[in-house]
């Protein structure tokens, strides 16, 4: 496995010599949000570990801490999103992809490449469908918390989703259409 | 074609795209996605799509993914778990086999300050392994002892998989890490005992050669508090706190998270560069998780849709089958997928269908969750989806050593786990008894 990782990693530098600049300005953005939500982490963290000092200490609780982790949250995983992807940790099995590569690499590759294309329709859609919801909440004037405490509208959140998830199906699309040339060109090899 | 069929078909499309190597969560999308098209239509379809991705994560408990997930990661780093074995060495060192029974119990006593297999699994590997080789034991029965042992590592809270469990079965987190305990001390004692029984009768396969080494050293009494104070102290924070009342899951794996970082720094184990690697892989081991989760919700609300869950009860519970066969059956599946696909990706694919059955059955669910992380942790230790032996693999780097003997050398640990289960499926109290006081 290990070896299989730096072997990719080798070709994805090899790639990125001759990367067009609008792509490595993209890989930019993507790892850079991914950076973003990474450094959420610790936000995260201290958070709640303010709130838990603020109970004990002080005898009360933050307000909307538990909210607030909940949407932090929801922001991390959207904005890692597509560096995920980049990077290939999305949880997937490796048993049949690495028997295809070695016996037949062809259908191996066009597998793969489905794949990715199903993943940016799928990433697509839920970039589609919250849309709609963003819309509806910004006519509506949705928020979270306590109204006359303290309250956050939802639609910056809904944005950052709708974001991610629109970063995370160009990826996937970007993924496709290099494994669908890869799928070409070696094909052209063996005639 | 009727819901129930369109449940079927979406289970068996799914377990087929995913051994495709299709990734799991999107795998889950798209046959939930065409599950709710064929029940009801496009549009419904959307609308829970749209729903399940903006709402299903927004969980103040979900927090306590990468809080742990980081919590473990540093403690990997900063040689905690080193000093746990040490420590263990040095007390069993007059036990036949003693290295083998120091690196399940050091192995149980981190587990309890991380909840992934993986981190024992890593940690283990460049610790113990090359110290029982230094005495003599093979490497194949090394390598067997660290990859059975670091399934307690999801079993003894805090655990990932116990939380996935919680979370799909609306237990409570909290009840949950209770219940892992007993087991984790039972799973622990059956493997100490199978090294002493396989020391005993197959000498052969534990020992390569007479050991020749020097006998580990003696510490000294400031030595021993210098190497078990931050385990204990971690320990008594996390969990002391969890099971005190004083914090709630998300809040232990915070404070924990933030203790391990303060441990990593004051032992100059962390610079710059190394802390945001590791921030940067606790987020991808995030976002995969709660990926699955996110889909997983879809995937099982689908389910509900189709009705299938609702019907395998009736047909399993009536007549002829009864609840017992029904566990069985289900722990076998569990087992069986276990050699395919990863945990958490069983535990989100069987339980929508599985959790309506066993609550049928009248089964208590916090036992029943119990069973199910010890069948799916077995899946960790068996060919040819063994996540742990393959850390172990990669992280021992050794080219003599294959595959094949880690799972060889594991494999003496499968069996006891299976015997471990039929005890836990006997005795429901050692799950129950500490959770549901």
């Amino acid at each position: 496995m290990n070896t299989e990782n730096q072997t990719m990693t080798k070709d994805g530098a090899a790639l990125r010599h001759r990367q067009p600049l609008p792509l490595k300005i993209w890989h930019r953005i993507v790892d850079g949000m991914g950076a973003l939500g990474t450094f959420l982490i610790a936000v995260l963290m201290l958070i709640i570990c303010s709130d838990v000092v603020a109970r004990n200490l002080l005898g009360a609780s933050l307000p909307l801490v538990s909210e607030l982790s909940a949407l932090t949250l929801v922001m991390i995983v959207f904005l890692q999103l597509g560096t995920t992807i980049r990077h290939n940790r999305l949880a997937r099995t490796e048993m049949f992809p690495d028997f295809a590569a070695r016996h037949f690499p062809w259908f191996g590759n066009f597998v793969a490449m489905v794949w990715e294309g199903i993943g940016a329709l799928a990433c697509g859609t839920i970039a589609y469908s919250t849309y709609g919801i963003l819309i509806k909440d910004l006519n509506a004037g949705a928020f979270i918390g306590v109204t006359g405490v303290l309250t956050l509208p939802t639609s910056p959140f809904r944005v950052l989703i709708l974001i991610g998830a629109a970063v995370a199906s160009i990826q996937f699309a970007i993924q496709f259409f290099a494994a669908a040339r890869q799928l070409f060109r070696s094909r052209g090899d063996v005639i | 074609m009727t819901g129930i069929e369109i449940g079927v078909l979406a289970i068996v499309l799914l377990v087929v795209l995913i051994f495709l190597g299709m990734p799991i969560g999107i795998g889950m999308l798209f046959v939930s996605f065409g599950g709710v098209s064929l029940i009801r239509n496009e549009g419904v379809a959307m609308r829970m799509f749209g729903a399940v991705a903006n709402d299903s994560l927004r969980e103040y408990l979900f927090a306590v993914v990468p809080l742990f997930v980081l919590m473990g990661l540093l403690v990997t780093v900063s040689g905690v778990g080193k000093d746990t074995f040490d420590l263990f060495e040095r007390l069993l060192r007059r036990v036949t086999a003693g290295l083998g029974v120091a690196t399940v119990f050091a192995n149980a006593v981190f587990a309890s300050i991380t909840g992934i297999s993986i981190a024992s699994a890593s940690v283990f590997s460049r610790v113990a392994v090359p110290e029982m080789v230094r005495h003599g034991y093979s490497k194949q029965f090394a390598t067997g002892v660290v990859a059975g042992s670091s399934v307690l590592g999801m079993l003894i809270p805090p655990s990932l998989l116990m939380i996935v469990y919680a979370v799909l079965a609306e237990e409570s987190v909290g009840r949950m890490f209770l219940a892992g305990v007993g087991p984790g001390i039972l799973i622990a004692v059956v493997f100490s005992l199978t090294i002493l029984g396989l020391a005993y009768w197959r000498r052969d396969f534990v020992f390569e050669r007479a050991d020749a080494a020097p006998p580990a050293e003696n510490y000294s009494v400031l030595q021993i508090i210098g190497k078990g104070a931050p385990i204990v102290s971690l320990v008594t924070l996390v969990l002391g706190g969890l099971y005190g009342g004083f914090l709630n899951p998300t809040e232990a794996g915070a404070i924990g998270a933030l203790g391990a970082l303060v441990i990593a720094l004051l032992r100059r184990s962390l610079d710059p560069k190394s802390f945001w690697s590791i921030m940067v892989e606790a987020g991808q081991v995030t976002v995969s998780v709660l990926f699955l989760i996110l889909s997983a919700t879809f995937f099982s609300r689908m389910l509900a849709m189709s009705g299938l869950p609702t019907a395998l009860a009736e047909v399993l519970l009536s007549g002829s089958f009864g609840p017992y066969i029904f566990l069985v059956a289900f722990l076998v599946m569990v087992i069986l997928l276990g050699c395919l696909i990863d945990s958490i990706s069983i535990m989100l694919i069987l339980l929508p269908i599985a959790l309506p059955v066993a609550r049928e059955a009248g089964f208590d669910l916090i036992w029943f969750g119990v069973l199910t992380v010890v069948a799916v942790e077995i899946g960790l230790l068996t060919p040819p989806f063994g996540l742990s032996v393959y850390t172990i693999k990669s992280a021992m780097d050794d080219p003599d050593l294959s595959v094949g003997d880690i799972f060889r050398g594991a494999f003496p640990f499968v069996l006891a786990m299976i015997f471990a289960l039929v005890i836990l499926v006997g005795f429901p109290q050692i799950s129950t008894w500490l959770a549901r006081q």
